[in-house]
């Protein structure tokens, strides 16, 4: 997959590292870091239409390309390399993965058709599904859904929300209409600017129930964890471009007369970037593969990425500003963007205590053997 | 990652499968394996390796040995992958030939790669049925990360070489009968143009093999001293002044070999036993180390399948073995560091008042096996940087001027 990858991945990569490349240099990351939607409709336009990057992993009778996840997780790779400012990960890896386990057949292909098609979803969920603050009940004229949910991942331009809420027995899976009322919905400053969010008051909203209400949970538990499996492509693709920009700084940059990646104390901070990188290379490859052909291991695998990850990917920005000196903590520079990006990565689908804690529990530290 | 057999290879590990379980005991990680060095008196280690090297024994006339080395050197002709599936399996058997399957790793490439044909025609077939046991005789006091530093003299006087020096490090040299040699032959060629590989008989007069005891009391390695040693001229490995190459093969299989090391028991299980005996399971801080003994020993798990996958498939690994053997070093000197924090008060015991026999006192203290042995962390991290991100060496004189010449050697 990600390690030793086929031809057609490793072709799928190239394809796609040459598109963002193209429509999304730093230059076009700051500019829609400033804008209102924080996207860009064209390029999403073209992922979809052109690219089909949506739709990868949708079936082919609907309008998809009939691959997998391993595919989005190499799309996810290139889109953390790059940093691309975009409604993929809210779409197509979250809204997309709880459809896909949560969504009853006429909803998905009703949905999955309309993520192909290039429509912006998002996922009204939270790691800890059980402490869900948003609450349904069904009324006379179908369901009604209260409460507020603080942080959806690009909120503000979903014109389909999927909703978790916990029902009478459980939790369920819900559509709501990004303009319906009752729903206020709330850009927010985000510390990353290339990740946005937005605070969602649902006061009464009319919702349909898309999966089966009560007891929808294990479904969205598993779509969680492939999204943070996904996730932590992501957050490699990010760790690789900061390493690959430290190392092409050490080996520019030159001081005492000499290149600054001659030095020890440069070389071996470089070398702890290229561990991390190949931990967490083997860790996110790994945690895909389990979501594709072996799901009974992928919340223990999911969450041994992530717990890894998270830090590690903070560390190598934090590293390549260091090796950077004094332009690395200018504005100008992208270091302080890929920084931001990985607090935000790091925090999202659980940060490393959670899925630390997560892992004794699934490898059986307990007080009682 | 997860890596598939084909048919043929599922039948080879079959095959070998059944032959350990007619040949060895499951491993039962109680008191009773053998397989496992416990306490380091010299009467332990000594039993120990007088155990591998039977079973190494076993494996040469069973035909295990050397599996993808060629038939005509005592080899079984398969595919280093085969090799890969005997060790998975016999890793769940209580037998290891231990520091023998070490020096084969070590030697062989030596020899397979820079001997001639009857070299070896007469050591490899030794080398893997252990009637030969070698050591390695490289690090010097004055030459240890900086290896090509090394003074050990070989004067030629006729048809031999005579050897004075010293050597320091060696494993298992009060064991061996040979050993892979590293010697200055010409101080007034550059440092890494004036070395030889020798082939030194360890039982021959004016030679000296003193233990060295490190800090846990242990004597795995020793001090080899030689005094006008005479070796014959035909025992070079290679061309005469031309060893660095040798020492080169030799190094880059070690820290693979050091880093892809040690499967069998979960240490998350081990150290999770501990937690619940000192009442501390519950402590969200220990379980948070725990979780993170568990990803590291992931960690490592998939470094191994990614270079098995290489091996397998006959490609370039795409990870680095000085990648492996720093994160290795870490791994395990962290996990010591937890458990020995686990222990609590009974830290503070050692030998048979502690808790399993002060295995986890002598982990805690023999963490310099991973961070200093087979080249240091910092020698690694080089490494790293210069071999896989290609920055710049750093600048050096020593590397063309006459080793009498350098101020090192005075």
């Amino acid at each position: 997959m990600i390690a030793s990858p086929s031809e057609e991945h490793t072709a799928l990569a190239e394809l796609v590292r040459r598109f963002f490349e193209e429509t999304s240099p730093s230059g076009e990351t700051r500019r829609l870091m400033e804008t209102e939607s924080g996207y860009d409709e064209g390029v999403w336009k073209q992922m979809a239409e052109e690219l089909g990057l949506q739709s990868v992993a949708v079936a082919e009778e609907r309008g998809g390309q009939g691959l997998g996840l391993a595919e989005v997780g190499i799309i996810a790779r290139e889109l953390g390399r790059a940093l691309v400012c975009t409604p993929y990960l809210a779409t197509v890896v979250l809204a997309g993965g709880a459809i896909e386990h949560a969504a009853d057949t006429r909803a998905r292909e009703e949905l999955e058709g309309a993520i192909a098609a290039g429509e912006i979803l998002a996922l009204a969920a939270q790691r800890d599904l059980a402490a869900t603050p948003l609450s349904a009940r069904a009324s006379a004229d179908g369901f009604r859904v209260r409460g507020t949910q603080p942080h959806v991942v690009d909120g503000h331009i979903a014109e389909r929300i999927l909703v978790a809420a916990a029902c009478e027995s459980g939790i369920g899976l819900f559509r709501v209409d990004g303009a319906a009322r009752g729903l206020e919905r709330r850009p927010l400053r985000t510390f990353d600017r290339t990740r946005r969010l937005a605070r969602l008051d649902f006061d009464d909203v009319p919702a349909t129930p898309i999966g089966t209400p009560g007891a929808d949970g294990p479904a969205l538990e598993r779509a969680l964890d492939q999204a943070t499996a996904i996730l932590g492509g992501e957050i490699l693709g990010g760790m690789e471009c900061v390493l690959a920009a430290a190392a092409d700084y050490a080996r520019e940059r030159r001081q005492f007369g000499r290149a600054i990646g001659s030095f020890q104390a440069v070389k071996h901070r470089a070398a702890d970037m290229q561990i991390a990188t190949d931990c967490a290379l083997s860790l996110v490859d790994h945690a895909i593969e389990s979501a594709v052909v072996a799901p009974d291991e992928l919340a223990l695998d999911a969450s041994v990425a992530k717990s890894f990850v998270s830090d590690a990917f903070v560390q190598s920005a934090r590293d390549n500003i260091q090796i950077h000196g004094g332009v690395g903590f200018t504005w100008e520079y992208d270091t302080h963007l890929y920084l931001r990006r990985a607090r935000s990565s790091a925090v999202l689908l659980g940060d490393t205590r959670w899925h630390g804690e997560r892992i004794a529990r699934l490898v059986g530290v307990s007080a009682t053997a | 990652m997860r890596i598939q057999d084909t048919p043929e290879e599922q039948a080879f590990r079959a095959e070998a499968r059944a032959w350990l379980e007619a040949n060895a005991r499951p491993l039962c990680d109680a008191d009773a394996d053998l397989s496992r060095l416990r306490g380091h008196s010299p009467e332990a280690e000594a039993a120990h390796f007088e155990r591998c090297r039977a079973w190494q024994s076993t494996l040469y006339q069973a035909g295990w040995a050397g599996i993808p080395w060629p038939v005509e050197y005592g080899g079984r002709g398969l595919t280093p992958a085969h090799q890969m599936i005997f060790n998975q399996e016999q890793a769940t058997f209580d037998a290891t030939s231990g520091f023998i399957a070490s020096t084969i790793a070590l030697v062989g490439p030596a020899l397979l790669n820079h001997g001639r044909e009857d070299q070896r025609r007469h050591y490899l077939p030794r080398l893997l049925s252990a009637e030969d046991v070698w050591c390695q005789l490289f690090s010097e006091p004055d030459a240890g990360s900086d290896l090509a530093n090394l003074r050990t003299r070989a004067e030629l006087d006729g048809q031999d070489f005579v050897v004075n020096g010293q050597k320091v490090w060696t494993t298992g040299a009060q064991y061996a009968d040979l050993g892979i040699l590293l010697v200055r032959s010409n101080p007034d060629l550059p440092k890494h143009a004036g070395i030889t590989c020798l082939i030194a008989d360890i039982r021959t007069p004016g030679v000296e093999v003193r233990p060295l005891v490190t800090n846990t009391g242990g004597v795995h390695f020793n001090e080899v001293f030689f005094r006008d040693v005479r070796v014959p001229r035909d025992r070079a490995i290679g061309d005469l002044d031309g060893g660095w190459a040798v020492a080169r093969t030799t190094l880059a299989n070690e820290s693979v070999m050091i880093g892809t090391s040690s499967v069998g028991t979960r240490d998350v299980d081990r150290l999770a036993a501990l937690a619940r005996r000192a009442g501390r399971a519950d402590d969200p801080v220990v379980r948070q180390q725990l979780a993170r003994v568990f990803v590291n020993e992931r960690i490592l798990a998939l470094f191994r399948a990614r270079m098995e996958a290489a091996v397998r498939s006959g490609r370039m690994p795409d990870i680095d073995g000085s990648v492996m053997k720093v994160f290795w070093a870490e791994a395990r000197a962290f996990k010591d560091q937890v458990a020995l924090e686990l222990l609590g008060d009974d830290a503070l015991l050692d030998g048979d008042d502690a808790p399993e026999h002060g295995e986890w006192q002598g982990a805690f203290l023999d963490f310099p096996m991973g961070t200093i042995g087979g080249g240091t962390s910092e020698v690694h991290r080089n490494g790293i940087g210069e071999r896989v991100l290609q920055l710049p060496r750093e600048p050096r004189e020593d590397r063309s001027v006459p080793f009498r010449e350098l101020k090192t050697t005075t």
